[in-house]
């Protein structure tokens, strides 16, 4: 009996619950527009900047795994939408030559769509009485959003007058991948010994540090199409970086094993 | 926190940030895999040159000559809308096409003209001959037809060389005379009533041979002109404010009918007032410029 009660307090999981299973969504305050152009930033300031209160959301599938009483395991898919405005240059179809080497100036507004992918790790705090995958935790996380990103408006300021809106191709390929890590502490409060609350706080560091000095960089916009490209990725960084930098996850689930 | 409180807030939450249709701003969507990556401008340009009228595009690298016009065409004048060219060859009558050579009208009685344009209406030629202006299609305002009594008593070597309407009714004219030991050259504007002084005149230069004018499509700017000399004038209505510019080497122009620059020609080359890069050396004499 004594050595059954040893053993039983080595296994991981809670009253025999390793494995929970659960949808959430992560909120925080959006410092930049938003998907459709909502939200504090309005297409470059204009037509009605209104400064309006927004979120900015992801939405995740994610799977827990205690490996022992303290530790468990976490991967995680999701999927989130925001909004970002972005610049892309073009030489102008009317130059003929090289000595007449006018740029069109397109101004952009993007929708990015992401599929945040997540792997992490989660402490449970056993002096909170926690015993994973049950009560209060702290998690860190890698994680690799997938960005992919629609023009959903655009003005096209043209180098020469008259010329029709058509113009030549900006040359992106709007794709872009964000790395970076995440540091969360929240609480998995279970109910009926089987259904799941989760509640979180968390914030997210960027690790590709070499965008930074590419933000700083204004690049030469007749280097087209490369600058356009770097235009979009470094906006789509910097966007990222600025979404989901602290906020808050709420879920719901189940300890399913 | 408890947790009775979490999901009222999350369903706030969730509210607030509900997904609503964008209001495009500007031009909308845009994919760049559909961009076509070039621009096809229509034969808008008209030059007759050796005789014969082409039809470019404004980045002259599409040239289209028109066909079923008369031998030696020496005038001729495309309308606002691009779609119908008046030609003139000396002692024949004036040719009408559309753009794809079709002969449209052959107008009776022009054998002999000194000049003729298309109204802004895109529909009606105006013709001029001995001082008379006279209209080929739809009827339009004309404030004077008889353009003689410009000029002063006793003046001799009296021509009018062009005249053309504006939408208003506006009568637009070069007229030339001696009188009392000068040579005179002047535009003269024939206003409807109403629209200030009935009679407006602007000096030119006295050798300014000219051969050939233009107006712009709004009817305020002129520009006039011979092989050998260019002279250009700006005059506002209500307002007696001539301002002229001489380009002396210019031997053709023609407005932009939009915010390009205007056409120029010298020295044998169509080319823009501002530098697009684009030029079109004629091979052969060439004798009317329209755009």
């Amino acid at each position: 009996m004594l050595a059954a009660t040893a053993l039983s307090a080595q296994a991981p999981g809670y009253v025999g619950k390793r494995i929970y299973l659960k949808a959430d969504a992560h909120l925080s305050v959006s410092p930049g527009p938003t998907a459709n152009n909502r939200g504090r930033t309005y297409y470059y300031g204009e037509e009605e900047a209104s400064g309006d209160f927004a979120l900015d959301t992801r939405f995740n599938l994610h799977a827990g795994m205690a490996y022992t009483r303290m530790n468990a395991i976490t991967a995680s898919v999701g999927y989130l939408k925001t909004g970002m405005s972005a610049d892309a240059y073009t030489p102008s179809l009317l130059s003929s030559s090289p000595l007449f080497n006018s740029l069109d100036h397109h101004e952009l507004f993007y929708n990015l769509k992401g599929i945040p992918v997540a792997i992490g790790h989660q402490w449970f705090v056993a002096k909170k009485g926690a015993i994973a995958p049950f009560g209060a935790y702290s998690m860190v996380s890698l994680q690799a959003t997938f960005l992919k990103g629609d023009i959903i408006d655009k003005r096209t300021n043209d180098s020469v007058n008259g010329e029709p809106t058509t113009h030549a191709r900006l040359g992106t390929n709007p794709k872009f991948t964000y790395w970076s890590a995440g540091f969360e502490f929240g609480r998995n409060a279970m109910f009926k010994d089987k259904l799941l609350v989760n509640y979180a706080c968390f914030f997210n560091v960027p690790l590709q540090l070499g965008m930074v000095d590419r933000l700083l960089d204004d690049g030469d916009a007749s280097d087209y199409p490369k600058y356009n490209q770097d235009d979009f990725e470094e906006n789509a960084f910097f966007r990222m970086v600025l979404h989901g930098y602290f906020g808050f996850r709420i879920g719901v689930g189940l300890f399913v094993k | 926190m408890q947790l009775k409180y979490i999901f009222p807030i999350a369903i706030f939450i969730f509210a607030i940030t509900a997904c609503s249709k964008y209001e495009t701003q500007y031009e909308g969507p845009y994919n760049d895999a559909d961009n076509p990556n070039k621009i096809e401008y229509p034969h808008e340009v008209m030059v007759a040159e050796g005789g014969k009228v082409l039809l470019l595009d404004r980045k002259f690298n599409n040239k289209k000559e028109l066909e079923n016009t008369p031998p030696n065409v020496q005038k001729a004048s495309i309308n606002f809308a691009h779609d119908l060219i008046a030609c003139w060859a000396p002692g024949q009558d004036i040719v009408v096409l559309d753009s794809n050579s079709v002969v449209q009208a052959t107008v009776p009685n022009t054998a002999q003209v000194d000049w003729f344009d298309w109204h802004p209406n895109n529909q009606t030629l105006v013709i001029l001959h001995d001082g008379i202006i006279s209209l080929y299609g739809p009827d339009v305002d004309v404030v004077d037809t008889d353009l003689n009594d410009v000029f002063p008593s006793f003046s001799i070597e009296k021509k009018i060389t062009c005249a053309t309407v504006n939408s208003d009714g506006t009568v637009l004219f070069n007229y030339e005379f001696y009188s009392a030991g000068s040579y005179y050259n002047r535009i003269g504007i024939k206003q409807p009533v109403g629209q200030g002084l009935p009679f407006l005149i602007q000096e030119l230069y006295p050798d300014l041979d000219v051969t050939w004018m233009r107006i712009d499509i709004e009817g305020n700017t002129i520009a006039l002109g011979g092989p050998t000399n260019f002279g250009r004038i700006t005059y506002v209505y209500d307002y007696l404010n001539f301002q002229l510019f001489d380009w002396g080497a210019t031997q053709f122009f023609a407005f932009s009918p939009d915010g390009w620059g205007n056409l120029l020609f010298y020295n044998n080359t169509l080319e823009y007032s501002v530098s697009y890069g684009f030029y079109y050396n004629s091979t052969n004499a060439v004798t009317a410029l329209d755009w």
